[in-house]
């Protein structure tokens, strides 16, 4: 008997937008602290981060409320973190957003004693951080507890969403650094640096990504269908134009012109806005392409 | 003590009347079917077949849908049928995505009748933007009569009773014709079962044996 099979129809747009802003803010959440311990001078760039981290995933936050079948309802998510990721991940998104909101506190005046040369704020720096890397990971994990999708059912979409995150995080908070960085001396040279480290998070990401599709590809029928209509099937356009091309390869080219000719900020914001979409289309593509192992075709619909 | 189905898929001739008797039965809302038959064609041209495969809620022992709600909107009652709590349903999918049955539907609005369905009780239960399956008509569970679809087939390919019962009439056909279930390898432990047509036994022992590779 032919195992038939069809794409799920459900979590679309606004889940995608939902995935990307979660990712995008706990990936600049995490540079950000990053910048904070190794690069205390860039005082900017870390809270810029912060606040960007932050504003990022309560932005995304909607995007799943208006998703629901029942949108005034959405505390219930938090019901129960037994084995339902939705909830887990309600928590997760609400401790770090209330957490963070905490530290953005603390760069104002009456808590301003909070920030100095204190154990307490790197404490919660590093719990917020740790919470923004679950936030990045559960992204993935949310897809990947889908057995039915195979898929999605795989640590691979949880490595890919991971490092797609930090990507865009890091490319989100040059572009709303830019400015600053442009004006202090030794500026130039940090975004210099973030932008290749952009770059060489964008080459691992093509590297799981090769390896996810052509893993996918030869493990079951279901995820055999899902490669295919990303590659060849009614994806294509959105899956070479705009994630390979737009969110991998014009980066590229861009970063190699940006070394013969440096200096041209131009070429780095474009670049940025590229890597951007592309991270977006990369996590509807891999929604859209979700391929459900339903025994048998509908003839209702 | 556990419910159970086994459908006959030598007798299914894809005459609907099951999902026609759900849809009465359980005054389901436009584009919501609990229980539906689909059509399967095998073969190349010109050596070509067509069959049916009725199609609903599996209720299983240990269900996929359970485990992703994070309402606790979809549970077990204490008959063992999974139910759905649609005043606590929030409408978030996970559990129609991970259903690899694809036996649940989203309650997307409308209605068949302008002035308002004539069952009212039962429609007005159906809240607009939760999931809803099929309950194996839990109303009916010793009332006497058997479920709707059960009832309602023309050709008796619908069997309905206890599977745990080694005497009873579905656990003997299970038995007696290589009754199957769907998806083994999800280890859902689903409680209908199938009967394979006549001449695709063969089929459905490589199907099992499939199953249960890609489960390894």
């Amino acid at each position: 008997m032919e195992v038939q099979v069809e794409r799920q129809q459900y979590w679309r747009w606004k889940i995608a937008f939902y995935l990307f802003l979660a990712g995008t803010g706990a990936g600049a959440y995490i540079v950000a602290i990053l910048a904070d311990i190794f690069y205390p001078e860039a005082t900017y760039l870390s809270k810029a981060g912060v606040l960007l981290g932050i504003g990022l995933v309560i932005l995304g936050i909607p995007f799943l409320i208006l998703d629901l079948g029942r949108k005034g309802r959405f505390l219930r998510a938090g019901v129960t973190i037994k084995t339902a990721w939705i909830g887990r991940g309600f928590y997760i998104l609400s401790i770090f957003t209330i957490l963070g909101v905490i530290h953005i506190g603390f760069w104002i005046w009456p808590f301003k004693f909070l920030e100095t040369g204190n154990s307490f704020r790197l404490t919660l720096e590093i719990v917020n951080g740790l919470l923004a890397f679950s936030t990045a990971v559960y992204t993935g994990l949310l897809l990947k507890s889908i057995k039915s999708i195979h898929f999605w059912n795989t640590p691979l979409i949880v490595i890919l969403f991971f490092i797609s995150a930090l990507s865009t995080g890091t490319i989100c908070l040059l572009l709303t650094s830019i400015k600053y960085l442009l004006q202090i001396r030794g500026g130039r040279s940090v975004l210099s640096f973030l932008l290749s480290a952009d770059l060489l998070l964008i080459f691992f990401e093509s590297l799981v990504l090769v390896f996810y599709l052509s893993t996918m590809y030869g493990a079951t029928e279901a995820s055999e269908k899902s490669v295919s209509s990303l590659i060849k099937g009614d994806l294509k356009l959105l899956f070479w134009g705009g994630i390979i091309i737009c969110g991998l390869i014009i980066p590229f080219a861009l970063k190699v012109i940006e070394v013969s000719y440096p200096g041209i900020i131009g070429l780095v914001v474009v670049s940025s806005i590229f890597i951007l979409i592309g991270g977006l289309l990369l996590r509807y593509g891999i929604l859209a392409a979700g391929v459900q192992v339903i025994p048998l075709l509908p003839n209702c619909r | 003590m556990r419910y159970g189905m086994v459908i006959d898929l030598n007798r299914c001739i894809g005459c609907h009347a099951c999902s026609i008797a759900c849809k009465i039965e359980n005054a389901t809302p436009p584009g919501v079917f609990w229980s539906r038959v689909f059509q399967v064609e095998e073969g190349k041209y010109p050596d070509v077949k067509r069959s049916y495969i009725p199609r609903l809620c599996m209720q299983c022992d240990d269900p996929a849908c359970i485990k992703v709600c994070s309402t606790r909107a979809t549970y077990k009652d204490p008959l063992g049928l999974v139910r759905i709590d649609e005043s606590k349903c929030i409408g978030c999918k996970a559990c129609i995505l991970a259903c690899p049955y694809g036996a649940r539907s989203l309650n997307e609005g409308g209605d068949y009748f302008s002035t308002g369905a004539p069952w009212g009780e039962i429609e007005e239960s159906h809240e607009v933007g939760t999931v809803s399956k099929c309950t194996f008509c839990s109303h009916l569970i010793g009332k006497g009569p058997e479920p709707s679809c059960v009832a309602a087939c023309p050709t008796g390919a619908r069997h309905f009773g206890d599977i745990d019962d080694p005497e009873s009439e579905v656990r003997q056909l299970i038995k007696g014709r290589f009754g199957f279930q769907f998806h083994p390898e999800f280890n859902l432990d689903p409680s209908v079962y199938y009967l394979p047509p006549k001449g695709s036994i063969l089929g459905v022992v490589f199907y099992t044996l499939e199953s249960k590779e890609r489960k390894e």
